[in-house]
């Protein structure tokens, strides 16, 4: 019997170091999923070790888990993927608190995981759609900075109640 | 606790609250989420929270989309043509991708064509107060039209004939409608059912796609289309209870069209009315289209065993022929289906 079997391909292993030293070791496949990595490694060719000083381990290591999922979904059966990745997207952002939610967001689009970034500004979106501007601020704290007087006459300028 | 927003280092290994601050993300992303709002909840609400959010709102490009997302609420106590105006003049011309339902008018489509000329995508879902010769003059001054939406609209075959002559780049159109039953005797004047279609096919023939739910049309109406129009890949035929695909239309349709869906397929990703009046059940009318028969079992089926995450390729399974299981015959299929009712 031959010993090569084409259940085994060789696929390149790929170590991502996190701001805080926090390794991981990656599927090349999975890791370029992320444009930044996928650049890099076009670029530097034979590197294997790829630092990445502005995220940490902890958002890292999901954002890789998100890509480890999405890569393996799109390797099974044909059928029925995006429904799989879907779901589990779903499940993915449910419960999410707003800070693991937000330095997620900034991995992610440091990292160009343009899907992921997608997936989690839709998650931020979902959070602002139907409130009122002072409970979106409350929401996400964020101070009115606009001069005494401004706002007052930009809400003018921006009544759209039929007059 | 104090803390200096100097300090913020917003990718630092840190549970703690006063280390994110949302204003501070980068502006694309930022741009991302204001745009998923809507046009009507950027205008109301998102564009005021903060000055770097008004900045970010007043960018041409964040108006590419025009999407004025309502329910046609008359409650909803908002001028939304006023509002779309304005969303229209913020896009200095880069407007791209435009939603108009339910409060489209003559005017407001000659405001809008008369300053965008880079309009792809036009939806005019539920506008009952869009004359023919507003849509044609708009139609006129959109050369690059790829995708049009008419649901539930109701225009003469003229716009069509306008949009073959303007429009050599549209590529998907959605006619829908809520469904209704022709009966015998209506057959006389079967030409009058299929009018529209047949326009289609007459005019349209470089479509791609085309969505026509609840349409009246009988089998006259589905031929002329396959003939007209060569090119299609995806042909919506949810609720179009007066065709009959037992024969060889029906095979017709599996072999030429990549993409179709049946007339008792899952209606649950569309969001306007599509069955008719007297409900999709039609026990008392003898003049039953068999395909209509069929399906509606199919559909009962789905209906049953799958949520909103609904395949439609797993429908050509489920009726055996489209998938091409030999075994199964189609008029078999059928039979034992009509037993069942």
């Amino acid at each position: 019997m031959s010993s090569s079997s084409t259940t085994t391909t060789t696929t390149r292993l790929l170590m991502l170091k996190a701001s805080d030293g926090v390794t991981f070791e990656v599927e090349e496949a999975v890791a370029t999923k992320l444009g930044a990595i996928n650049n890099m490694v076009e670029e530097e060719g034979s590197e294997d070790l790829i630092c990445l000083p502005n995220v940490n381990g902890k958002f890292l290591g999901m954002v890789l888990e998100w890509c480890k999922k999405h890569a393996n979904n799109n390797t099974n059966s044909d059928k029925g993927n995006d429904e799989v990745n879907k779901w589990w997207d779903k499940e993915f952002v449910m419960d999410l608190d707003q800070n693991t939610l937000y330095h997620l967001l900034m991995a992610a689009d440091y990292l160009s995981g343009t899907e992921l970034v997608d997936l989690l500004t839709e998650k931020v979106a979902s959070m602002i759609r139907g409130k009122k501007v002072e409970e979106i601020r409350e929401t996400f704290k964020i101070k009115s900075d606009f001069l005494p007087g401004q706002e007052e006459e930009i809400r003018k300028k921006n009544s759209w109640a039929f007059e | 606790m104090a803390y200096s927003s100097t300090e913020v280092s917003p990718v630092e290994s840190s549970p703690k609250e006063e280390r994110r601050n949302w204003v501070e993300l980068p502006r694309d992303v930022t741009a991302s989420i204001l745009s998923r709002l809507g046009a009507i909840e950027i205008l109301t609400s998102g564009q005021m929270v903060c000055k770097a959010w008004l900045e970010i709102c007043k960018d041409p490009l964040m108006w590419r989309t025009i999407d004025m997302y309502n329910l046609g609420d008359p409650d909803l106590g908002l001028d939304l043509e006023k509002m779309c105006r304005h969303a229209v003049d913020r896009s200095c011309g880069e407007l791209v991708d435009i939603n108009l339902e339910y409060f489209a008018t003559d005017e407001l489509l000659q405001y809008i064509t008369d300053r965008s000329n880079q309009i792809k995508l036009l939806r005019l879902a539920c506008c009952y107060h869009v004359s023919d010769e507003g849509l044609i003059e708009a139609i006129g001054k959109l050369p690059l039209l790829e995708e049009l939406d008419l649901t539930l609209c109701s225009f003469s075959v003229e716009p069509f004939k306008a949009l073959g002559r303007s429009c050599s780049h549209l590529k998907s159109l959605k006619l829908n409608c809520q469904a209704y039953r022709i009966s015998i005797e209506d057959l006389d004047d079967e030409v009058e059912f299929n009018d529209e279609v047949i326009a289609i096919g007459e005019n349209l023939s470089e479509l791609r796609h085309l969505q026509l739910i609840g349409n009246g049309m009988t089998n006259m109406g589905l031929e002329a289309i396959l003939d007209g129009c060569p090119n299609l890949e995806s042909l919506d035929l949810r609720r179009c209870l007066n065709i009959d695909l037992r024969g060889n239309l029906g095979k017709r349709c599996a072999e030429q069209i990549k993409h179709l869906r049946l007339p008792g397929d899952s209606i649950k990703d569309y969001r306007f009315v599509a069955d008719p009046d007297d409900g999709l059940l039609d026990e008392d009318n003898p003049f039953c289209f068999a395909g209509a028969d069929f399906l509606l079992g199919e559909y009962l089926e789905l209906e049953d065993g799958n949520d909103d995450a609904y395949d439609y390729d797993y429908a050509y399974d489920d009726c055996g022929y489209l998938s091409g299981i030999d075994s199964l015959d189609y008029d078999d299929f059928t039979a034992l289906n009509d037993d069942d009712f």
